[in-house]
């Protein structure tokens, strides 16, 4: 078979996955944004090794630590996002402005020499 | 074209489908659903590519665990059932996204069915069998394989303290 | 020759040096400015005299070796001197006034606090004369032209606490740059027509032949119009009369004596060139009629002494002026040196008799001054000689002078050559103002000398006058204490009496081949000239018996309107300063709002784009993520495209 298809399928998915984790407020449902590129990783490790049939079979395992280390980060992310339900009482991203400079830094205008 | 190259069309479609679907939908269940759906196809791509144990592993943790527990932080964080109009970013950030998703799949794309797209794929379903691919796994690679247990032990030692109650609400000693 | 080399160099250079050093001494080392600048107008002096001792001798030098080359791409420019008649007599003249104005300074200005700065500049301004008396190359002309206008506006506005005193300082240099443009334009003429700017070269017939009217009209015109404004003629003359703002001393240096002289001189220098052009020559003869005139006629309506005598330079600088529009070939620049040197002699007699007069009254005012013959009879005694020499009474060097003049003008006119015309209107022009000058003469003599006889309507008409000046003295005083009320420092007197000799007894230069040219006095000219001054003289004095000053049987506004110079200070400012104001205004405003925004705009862009980028930082994670993968692939997508 040809291996574009693999190819394109694997970037449909990989821009998915970016619009995913960069499009959504609910931090659950960037989780799955991730999975989705997780998985155009795999595709695309898969797709060559079938193709170039190396003796080591790097491709399939590497896939298989990509799916173990997936779940290992999907269950430490869960955990933080249930961390911040329960300290904020949502899990909307908007509300979670830690990252943005304090609210008290007034910007002062100063008048032009 | 053969008979792989039709059956990877349909089941590529469908993961590409359910996968935009997954991050577009409003309704947050739909697009956990709609992972599950993704993941499954992805599978299915494996099996067209000859890969069983990967494939068989794919349904086994992603759709079996990881689906499973996000569904369960949606249950837990009182996700809106039905669409609720939160659950995207206003829309400069989602045009942001498209833009940057779009280029990221594009970029993907053209380089590499420059670089490779010509080639022929000669599926073998023997090399994917599980004994010889268990022969590299815990041959050759056997320590990536226990740095990768090392690895499991460790977020299941950080997902535990994260969860624990009073954790990060401002309790300094332990 | 080395007495005549080392002469004219010396002439200039001594006087610079006592400038240079002058500046260099304690501010208060007042003796040891005084005698520097006394020093070098005595040592410009005897150059000049050693010069004129050896001109006499027939001998004449030009290109004397100054300042040397200046290497320009557009012709020769070499920066001699030259020492010939007409320069070594002007020069003695001018050195004599300078030392004549530094001795009598020493105690005139005996309370300026900024005495080292006066001293320096007037010596200053001796040097930049005696260079341009001196010069045989156009542009070394050029820069004595130039800093003798910086000289003048730096003792104009000496006393710069007064406002008055630095308008009137700005209003001369402004109005003589007007004047200095045209200056320099036709030097460049001169320049581009002739490939030199040496004098000597530009004088010499074969070069002049080569001109062409038009070209040597052209400079003609220019140059007149620099002459124009330095010797305060129509229409540059409204700067004169200002001016007087400044010390006395200062008036009679630079605007009696040098200053306005130095145009007449150029053009005495230059007249073979003005002589192949007839249209400018008519043109000067025109705009010196009518100055004249019209100058003499509003110096009978001043209250201030200063500014009658002002009025009356301006007039009698037009006599100079006019004298070489129509100068017959034969008589060359004679009558116009003579009348030079004669004007140079009683002008600076006068107003340092004016000055003596003001130091013990503490104003200038014709009201205020009344009754010198009284307080001073010596000095009342020298203004009379200086008014008569004046006036063209016989035998003072002023009749002779004016005799020359008239009598040039007389030849032209009735020589019916080219320039007949303008011999006929100068000729006219010059006896009528015989009988105004006459009349302003005798009426300043009548109030000043005598003590006021108090008639109602003669007070009333003194007290009313609206001429700009007032009768404060224009330089500050020592406290007079009544003892020395009538008595003159000696540093005063020798300088009055000095500038007597000349007054009195001018007329022998025109015995003595002392000036270059003849001089052709008309016996039937002179003896109109006689008659008018003596109808002037009388019907002032007649007029002045029966209403106390003659200029009160005219009409009030009439009056008002001649004291004020025919209003041309009014005319002035609406067609130039106003004008110029705007243009100003616009000029900065387009600097502020439009050269300048962008600089602010530099400013406010910043400040924008930083309140913008800010929009940035919002604290959504996901946010910056975006802007961080967009940036990514914006990189892959440039790395992999662009090869």
């Amino acid at each position: 078979m040809h291996l574009t298809g693999p190819l394109l399928l694997s970037a449909v998915l990989a821009g998915a996955g970016v619009y995913g984790v960069l499009a959504r407020r609910n931090a659950v449902l960037v989780l799955i944004g991730v999975e989705l590129i997780l998985n155009a990783a795999n595709l695309l490790l898969v797709a060559f090794d079938a193709a170039y049939r190396d003796a080591l079979h790097s491709g399939q395992v590497l896939t298989l630590f990509v799916v173990t280390v997936a779940a290992a980060e999907v269950g430490v992310a869960l955990a933080v996002v249930l961390l911040l339900f329960r300290r904020r009482g949502d899990v909307d991203l908007r509300g979670a402005r830690d990252l943005a400079e304090a609210r008290d830094v007034v910007p002062t205008s100063e008048p032009v020499p | 074209m053969t008979a792989r190259d039709v059956l990877f069309a349909l089941v590529g479609v469908l993961a590409a489908a359910s996968g935009i679907l997954a991050v577009t939908s409003r309704q947050v269940v739909h697009a956990a659903l709609w992972l599950v759906t993704a993941l499954g196809a992805v599978a299915g791509c494996y099996l067209v590519l000859g890969a069983e144990v990967v494939a068989l592993v794919q349904v086994l943790v992603y759709v079996g665990a990881v689906v499973v527990l996000v569904l369960f932080a949606l249950m837990l964080t009182r996700a809106p059932i039905g669409r609720a109009p939160d659950v995207d970013a206003p829309w400069p950030q989602r045009l942001a996204a498209a833009v940057a998703g779009a280029a990221t799949a594009g970029l993907l794309a053209v380089v590499l069915v420059e670089a490779v797209g010509g080639r022929l794929v000669q599926v073998d379903p023997e090399r994917s069998r599980a004994q010889p691919l268990a022969r590299s796994l815990f041959g050759s690679w056997v320590l990536p394989f226990e740095l990768l247990s090392l690895l499991l032990l460790a977020a299941l030692v950080a997902a535990l303290v994260l969860s624990r109650d009073g954790f990060g609400s401002g309790e300094e000693d332990d | 020759m080395s007495a005549l080399v080392w002469g004219a160099r010396l002439a200039v250079v001594l006087p610079a040096l006592a400038a240079l050093v002058g500046g260099q001494v304690p501010r208060n080392a007042r003796g040891v400015s005084a005698g520097l600048g006394v020093a070098g107008a005595a040592g410009a002096l005897l150059a000049a005299v050693a010069e004129l001792a050896a001109t006499s001798a027939g001998r004449s030098a030009t290109g004397i070796a100054f300042l040397g080359p200046v290497p320009t791409g557009a012709g020769r420019v070499v920066l001699d001197l030259r020492a010939d008649q007409l320069s070594a007599v002007v020069a003695v003249m001018v050195a004599v006034v300078a030392l004549c104005v530094q001795v009598y300074s020493v105690s005139y200005q005996g309370d300026d606090p900024r005495y080292r700065a006066y001293a320096w500049t007037v010596s200053l301004f001796t040097a930049a004369m005696l260079l341009v008396v001196q010069s045989d190359d156009l542009l070394l002309l050029l820069i004595g032209w130039e800093v003798m206008g910086l000289c003048s506006y730096l003792l104009v506005g000496h006393d710069s606490q007064r406002e008055a005193a630095r308008r009137a300082a700005v209003k001369a240099f402004l109005v003589t740059r007007v004047g200095d443009i045209g200056f320099v334009l036709g030097v460049v003429v001169l320049l581009a027509a002739v490939g030199t700017t040496s004098i000597s070269t530009l004088l010499d017939p074969q070069t002049l032949r080569g001109l062409g009217t038009g070209t040597a009209t052209a400079a003609s015109l220019l140059l007149i119009a620099g002459v124009v404004g330095k010797s305060a003629q129509f229409p540059l003359h409204t700067w004169l009369p200002d001016a007087m703002e400044g010390p006395t001393p200062i008036s009679a240096l630079i605007h009696a004596a040098t200053m306005v002289a130095a145009g007449g001189f150029v053009l005495a220098r230059l007249l073979p060139l003005l002589v192949e052009a007839p249209a400018a020559r008519a043109t000067l003869a025109a705009l010196t009629a009518l100055t004249m005139l019209g100058s003499a006629l509003v110096a009978c309506a001043q209250s201030d002494l200063k500014r009658v005598l002002a009025w009356s330079t301006i007039s009698q600088v037009a006599y100079v002026l006019a004298a070489l529009a129509i100068a017959p070939e034969d008589l060359g620049a004679a009558p116009s040196v003579v009348q030079l040197l004669s004007h140079a002699g009683f002008k600076a007699l006068l107003f340092l008799s004016a000055g003596a007069l003001a130091h013990q009254v503490h104003t200038t005012a014709l009201e205020g001054l009344s009754g010198a013959g009284r307080r001073s009879p010596w000095v009342a005694v020298a203004l009379t000689l200086g008014l008569a020499s004046l006036a063209g009474v016989p035998p003072l060097s002023g009749f002779w002078s004016k005799e020359a003049v008239l009598g040039a003008a007389e030849e032209t006119a009735l020589s019916g050559g080219p320039l007949a015309v303008a011999g006929w209107v100068v000729l006219v022009a010059g006896l009528l103002t015989v009988l105004v000058t006459a009349v302003y003469a005798t009426r300043t003599w009548l109030l000043v000398v005598p003590a006021a006889a108090a008639t109602d309507d003669a007070e009333a008409e003194l007290v009313a006058d609206d001429s700009p000046t007032r009768g404060d003295a224009p330089s500050p005083h020592e406290p007079v204490t009544p003892a020395d009320r009538h008595r003159l420092p000696a540093t005063m007197a020798v300088p009055l009496l000095l500038l007597v000799v000349p007054t009195v007894f001018g007329g022998l230069l025109l015995l003595g081949p002392v000036v270059p040219g003849q001089v052709h006095l008309s016996p039937v000219t002179a003896v109109l000239a006689v008659l008018l001054a003596l109808a002037g003289a009388t019907g002032a004095t007649l007029l002045a018996q029966r209403h106390g000053d003659p200029v009160a049987v005219l009409p009030h506004r009439a009056r008002a309107a001649l004291a004020d110079g025919f209003r041309l200070d009014v005319v002035q400012d609406r067609l130039v300063v106003r004008p110029v104001q705007a243009v100003a205004r616009v000029v900065t405003g387009a600097d502020r709002d439009v050269v300048d925004a962008y600089v602010r705009a530099g400013a406010v862009a910043a400040r924008g784009a930083g309140r913008g980028l800010r929009r940035v930082s919002t604290g959504v994670a996901t946010g910056y993520l975006t802007w961080v993968v967009v940036g990514a692939v914006a990189a892959a997508v440039a790395g992999v495209s662009l090869r």
